[in-house]
């Protein structure tokens, strides 16, 4: 009688703890994907961070608000950013600089900014408000307005080429110049025209003025089926007019 | 001998019960598989592109940095085409099967608005924007 219990007892055990481990056998596969994909992301990110992050670790971040200046009240500045109106308190030992069209920048007290100029806050985060230690005011400027077009090329010439866009009937032509940066997907190695196939998907970001292009500033080559390309692997950085000493 | 009786009735009909479940689980854990392979198989004809999201891991919008090129990485559709620029450069990658990227963009002094496009295989484009700001005069 004694045999049969511990006997009863061990297979109630065994069968209580059958389904648990095939429960966990089902779950670890997708667990560990996520687990890995989460890593590499995380990985990737504190890679690119420490990259950019204005100084080593133990520093503190410093921010800008960059947009036009709209008002100055005591000693806080309103800046109209992208993303609406953010304030920033000037500190005691920040550094205001003025730049004027043609003249050097100089060094201007809180009550010379004048309203409506660029302007640059940088300083640390309090909250939604930044603590400018430098302001760097200059007149507006027109910005250049660049954006990017893409389709399958229809046609190939030495000065323009043309897309077809799946969404637009339309087709956007493409003025070239010697100016103009090509970059075909093998290694995003500079190409020439001649590596331009028919029915390559291609990406142009171009200059506009007054709703119309004038200018191709560099194209992305996607190879298709009658280019002997191989398949876009990374990309090299495109040359830039990027300055060695940045002194906003 | 009856109390005896009694337990050997109810470890009985527990034995029973859990067999029942057992079987039961079994089962149910069978026909879940097959709906598995039968997805399988519908995944394996040609089905509508994933949504195109675009997402930035880093940088931060409005950061000050010190050192150009600036490493963008964040995820996107499998495959889509990932495109930065700012009015003085502009560079591009492709985003992996998991739709993560990461591209160098060279920032000019001062500040740098700078435009991110992802593209997927249907022409479709999500956009984002980031404020960076280049100085080596922070100190």
């Amino acid at each position: 009688m004694k045999t049969l219990k511990i006997f009863l007892a061990l297979s109630i055990l065994v069968l209580l703890a059958l389904p648990a481990k095939a429960q966990l056998k089902e779950t670890t596969p997708s667990a560990t994907i996520k687990e890995k994909l989460k890593e590499r992301l995380e990985k990737t990110a504190t890679a690119s961070a420490e990259n950019n992050e204005a100084s080593p670790a133990a520093s503190p971040k410093y921010y800008a608000w960059v947009g036009t200046l709209s008002g100055i009240e005591n000693k806080t500045i309103l800046v109209e950013t992208d993303e609406g109106k953010k304030e920033a308190i000037i500190s005691e030992q920040a550094t205001i600089l003025q730049t004027e069209k043609g003249k050097s920048r100089k060094e201007v007290k809180l009550e010379n900014l004048k309203i409506n100029n660029f302007i640059i806050a940088i300083g640390l985060r309090e909250g939604e408000k930044i603590k400018a230690t430098r302001v760097i005011s200059s007149p507006p400027e027109a910005a250049i307005e660049k954006k990017v077009v893409f389709g399958k090329v229809v046609e190939v010439e030495e000065e323009k080429i043309k897309l077809s866009q799946q969404n637009n009937q339309e087709e956007i032509s493409l003025p070239l110049s010697s100016k103009t940066l090509i970059k075909i997907n093998k290694n995003g190695k500079e190409g020439k025209i001649k590596d331009i196939q028919l029915e390559d998907r291609l990406f142009a970001v171009v200059i506009q003025k007054n709703n119309k292009i004038s200018e191709t500033t560099t194209i992305f080559v996607l190879a298709g089926k009658n280019n002997p390309q191989v398949t876009l692997q990374s990309p090299e950085v495109i040359p830039s007019e990027a300055t060695a000493a940045a002194n906003p | 001998m009856r109390k005896e009786l009694v337990i050997a009735i109810f470890v009985g009909l527990s034995l029973g019960l859990i067999l029942t479940f057992g079987f039961y689980t079994a089962n149910q854990a069978i026909k879940e598989k097959k709906t598995v392979k039968t997805v399988e198989v519908v995944q394996a004809s040609p089905s509508p592109l994933p949504a195109l999201t675009l997402s930035i891991e880093s940088p931060e919008n409005n950061l000050v940095v010190e050192k150009t090129p600036l490493m963008i990485v964040g995820k996107s559709a499998p495959k889509a085409v990932i495109i930065a620029y700012h009015e003085s450069a502009e560079n591009f990658t492709q985003a992996d099967e998991e739709g993560l990227f990461s591209l160098a963009l060279p920032l000019a002094a001062g500040s740098n608005k700078i435009t991110l496009q992802a593209i997927n295989e249907e022409d479709k484009v999500e956009e984002k924007k980031l404020t960076i700001v280049y100085t080596t005069q922070l100190k």
